[in-house]
């Protein structure tokens, strides 16, 4: 019927039409396919995610045979394609007409939480060491993405600040708290044993019904049970302190890490426990590094935050702002304490501090020579934490148990160590390879 | 390889067009018969020796039986045939299936032993029976040149995700074949929708139902009553748009070539009852079991007891396709039951405007029994969608899904329909009168193929998007 109707005329410029379509359709195709040919201009490492896109896969017997050669070939033509940021950017913009983005929402999958026991039952329900899950370690990649998970997967968003919504593993709990004592038992006399954890931002600055509605664990009820459980530990307050403080800048809106700000009043806390004098925070020399747009806003891109960003304090230990740290290749850097990071880009605002995660950071502190020291275990949390402990020894160690292969008791005896302060974001020690992980570093 | 992947957009279809249209009319089919070869042992060379293998029992037992001049070799050779194609199916998609059952059973075997399951081998061991048996039926002649046959059953188009073609739809074209100007622009556009369908609406779909309907008891256990709800309507919609989609590019790159082969899908989710979806959905495997099992056994025109005799022995086998696991047989059985229901007892009995609802409801709870291949998390969803067992009636995480997808959710509802089509009818209609309607058409035709592609390859280069986040900078 449509055929009768159309006039000649008509039927030529359909065609017409049509033939600038194909045209325009094998143009693309060609494009794209001359582009994927430049493999001189294809990126190696990922600005915006911050990783190293998939190598070129080798071919070996084996891989070829059974076609995983052709398909890690396939994963590396994509995923290193030229102007890969680029095009990811457009398609985020495209992505954006999806749906409506409101200013509170809730990204990411709800875990099911473990029933935290009572602190005060404690041992009674808890299990013994030697029944714990075994769980073996994962290697440190492996490990990343766990604690990604652990600190991303469910996030609550409002007013451009995420919040990581925190759930308990009775497993990893045990794991965590048995390595504790254990270790405190071994080093009793020589070593003092501190355990530090802190909550995550939704649990320090979120309000009591906030987080009763987003469901999840009750990170003080956690904090209090895993200090319960660490026999022979010194603990100290986090949470309590933090929520007081709730109305100051301790957490950043756009990463999952705290201030310095919130570090220094743990370390308020820290040396109270220790019998120390704090530094006042107006003495130290500050340094601030803004914009800052962390980890939370990688993964969601949301605009309020990026019309918000952070910024970064960071304060300088009045002894030294000089260090050593071992890289995972083991050579010997030297770097700052506070380095500064304005000239690098605008989501490296929490690498300031101690050089950002390494297996080992020593800082000498000049003006003391009494042979006191101490060994911080820790993951990022910690490396705004550390600043604030340089004035107080002459020697900190600094141990990230995610890129150390050394054993923290022997060294801790070698070096005849006076404090063990192990530091944990609350969120991080929950997944089981993370413990287990801590856990082997104290055997 | 996947359709859906930057390498085959750019890489492989690019040469396979370009070397295609430049060279000898002669070498043609070649040409494409290398491009599929290759295409095939991307998924580990080794599985090409049997699909090689498959056909060549497939050329050799055609040719005897078309040669026979009795019925009994006839028929022996129909049953080689058989036996090499089924068996192999039986070995490489169901061995595992039955031994764990027999173990569960009775204690033995000890070891199961890990088979892979070879891409596409459902699909080219469809086409390559249905092959012979037409040969033998005298429907057809059979293909008296080993690597024409082999053309036929690995062709890139079809070869791993259907649709089921018949060898007498191309039987022709193999060796006669013109493409006009129509059919390269309906070949592009169909591509284009397709690679859409799949890069952008299925992908999209997949990953809300993956975020709302977790793996594992525990996890289907914190969801939400409605979040199970919004997570298996995401996945209706995905795998309608995925599998139409491989449809879709398969057509439209045949198209461009000159084959033409028959739709395998018809807007299934508009159906107005179980057998009219099932008319509607994955055409060419219906048509398969049609032709080779239900009518052969006496379809409908037999007594009652027969045609239910019939039709369950259909839809055991239609389960079976779709997978081994026991799911994939209760959700035949399912359809079974309604299929019957239908032809005996509710007839023609639910009035008008209900039709639709009663058909999308019994596919949507399909739908829940074809997802779940542990029959524990079957359990945990389908009461979890009537509100049992679930963490409460919503969460904010469904909200949020929600609404921020909520323009994605309603476009691939209406790319289940054939609104699109509809528009374009009434554009061109008016157009012969109208100058507006008729620039309207045609611009539209010239635009939404390209924009599609470039729409689908950003959404291919986004999907890459993982970050990854060191903590190390």
């Amino acid at each position: 019927m449509k055929s009768q109707k159309v006039t000649k005329k008509q039927k030529r410029l359909i065609y017409m039409f049509r033939a600038i379509s194909v045209r325009i359709f094998a143009a693309v195709m060609v494009i794209g396919g001359f582009l994927g040919l430049l493999f001189f201009v294809r990126p190696d490492t990922s600005e915006v995610e911050k990783r190293t896109l998939t190598e070129f896969p080798k071919p070996t017997l084996s891989s070829l045979w059974n076609g995983e050669f052709f398909s890690d070939l396939s994963l590396w033509y994509s995923d290193t394609y030229p102007m890969r940021d680029q095009l990811i950017a457009a398609d985020q913009k495209v992505e954006s007409v999806y749906g409506i983005k409101t200013s509170t929402m809730m990204v990411g999958n709800q875990k099911q939480s473990d029933d935290i026991p009572d602190a005060d039952a404690k041992k009674a329900d808890s299990k013994d060491a030697k029944e714990v899950e075994e769980i073996s370690a994962p290697d440190s990649r492996a490990m990343e993405s766990e604690i990604q998970n652990q600190i991303q997967d469910s996030l609550y968003v409002k007013d451009g600040a995420a919040y990581t919504i925190y759930y308990y593993n009775q497993n990893a709990a045990d794991i965590y708290t048995s390595a504790l004592s254990k270790a405190a038992k071994e080093l009793e006399g020589e070593t003092d044993v501190y355990s530090i954890l802190v909550p995550n931002n939704s649990g320090a600055m979120l309000t009591e019904q906030e987080l009763e509605d987003l469901g999840g664990a009750d990170q003080k009820q956690a904090i209090d049970y895993y200090y319960s459980l660490s026999d022979g530990c010194k603990t100290i307050d986090t949470i309590d302190t933090l929520r007081e403080h709730n109305d100051e800048y301790l957490y950043f809106r756009s990463d999952h890490h705290w201030t310095q700000l919130a570090a220094y009043y743990v370390y308020e806390n820290f040396c109270k426990e220790k019998g120390l004098e704090p530094n006042k925070l107006s003495d130290f020399e500050k340094m601030t590094f803004s914009p800052f747009l962390g980890t939370f806003y990688q993964k969601l891109q949301n605009a309020d935050m990026a019309a918000n960003p952070d910024s970064v304090d960071a304060y300088i230990p009045m002894a030294t702002n000089d260090m050593t740290y071992t890289d995972t290749d083991g050579s010997q850097v030297d770097w700052h304490v506070i380095e500064d990071v304005s000239t690098w880009n605008e989501n490296s605002g929490y690498s300031c501090f101690i050089g950002g995660d390494k297996p080992l950071a020593v800082i000498e502190n000049p003006d003391l020579d009494d042979g006191s020291s101490c060994v911080v275990v820790k993951e990022s949390y910690g490396n705004c934490f550390v600043p604030f402990l340089v004035d107080h020894y002459q020697t900190v160690y600094v141990i990230d148990f995610r890129y150390t292969q050394n054993n923290v008791m022997d060294f801790v005896k070698e070096h005849k160590v006076q404090d063990l302060i192990i530091m944990n974001n609350i969120s991080i020690i929950a997944s089981e390879d993370v413990a287990t992980t801590i856990a082997g570093l104290l055997e | 390889m996947v359709f859906s992947s930057l390498i085959f957009l750019f890489v492989f279809l690019v040469s396979n067009l370009i070397i295609y249209l430049l060279i000898d009319k002669k070498y043609k089919n070649k040409v494409l018969l290398i491009f599929s070869l290759i295409f095939y042992a991307w998924g580990g060379p080794k599985y090409l020796i049997l699909l090689v293998g498959e056909t060549f029992a497939s050329w050799f037992f055609a040719l005897k039986i078309q040669h026979s001049k009795n019925k009994r070799s006839r028929k022996l050779y129909m049953l080689g045939e058989c036996i090499v194609l089924l068996g192999l199916l039986g070995y490489f998609k169901y061995a595992v299936f039955f031994m764990e059952n027999f173990q569960a059973l009775f204690g033995v075997p000890d070891v199961i032993p890990n088979i892979v399951l070879p891409i596409g081998i459902s699909f080219y061991t469809f086409q390559l029976l249905s092959y012979v048996v037409d040969v033998y039926r005298r429907e057809i002649h059979a293909q008296p040149v080993f690597w024409k046959l082999l053309l036929y059953s690995s062709l890139f188009h079809q070869c791993i995700a259907g649709p089921i073609v018949r060898y007498e739809t191309v039987a022709d074209e193999i060796d006669n074949r013109t493409v006009n100007q129509t059919d390269i622009y309906m070949g592009v556009r169909r591509f284009c929708i397709g690679l859409a369908k799949k890069s952008i609406l299925a992908n999209s779909c997949a990953e809300i139902a993956d975020s709302l309907i977790l793996p594992g008891s525990d996890a289907l256990a914190s969801q939400s009553t409605l979040g199970l709800w919004l997570g298996m309507f995401a996945y209706m919609l995905q795998i309608y748009l995925d599998f139409s989609a491989y449809s879709d590019m398969a057509i439209g790159m045949g198209r461009m070539v000159g084959f033409h082969y028959l739709e395998n899908f018809n807007y299934p989710y508009i159906a107005k009852s179980v057998q009219d979806f099932w008319r509607r959905w994955h055409i060419s495997l219906s048509t398969f079991f049609r032709d080779y099992v239900y009518i052969p056994l006496g379809g409908s025109r037999c007594s009652k007891e027969k045609i239910i005799r019939n039709m369950a022995v259909v839809w055991f086998l239609t389960g079976m396709w779709h997978g081994a696991s026991w799911n994939y047989i209760f959700w035949g059985i399912y359809y079974l039951i309604f299929l019957l229901l239908e032809r005996f007892v509710i007839g023609d009995k639910i009035p008008g405007p209900l039709k639709h609802v009663y058909t999308l409801l019994v596919v949507f709870f399909g739908w829940v029994i074809f997802k779940f291949e542990s029959l524990g998390e079957l359990g945990h969803v389908l009461i979890g969608l009537f509100g049992i067992g679930t963490s409460g009636f919503t969460g904010m995480d469904v909200g949020t899904m929600f609404l921020s997808n909520i323009f994605l959710l309603l476009f691939a509802s209406v790319a289940c329909t054939p609104l699109g089509k509809t528009i374009r009818q009434i554009l061109i209609r008016y157009g012969t009168r109208n100058p507006v309607s008729f620039m309207v058409f045609n611009i539209t035709e010239m635009i939404v193929p390209p924009i599609l592609l470039i729409l689908s390859v950003l959404a291919l280069i986004g999907n890459s998007y993982n970050p990854f986040l060191y903590f190390q900078f």
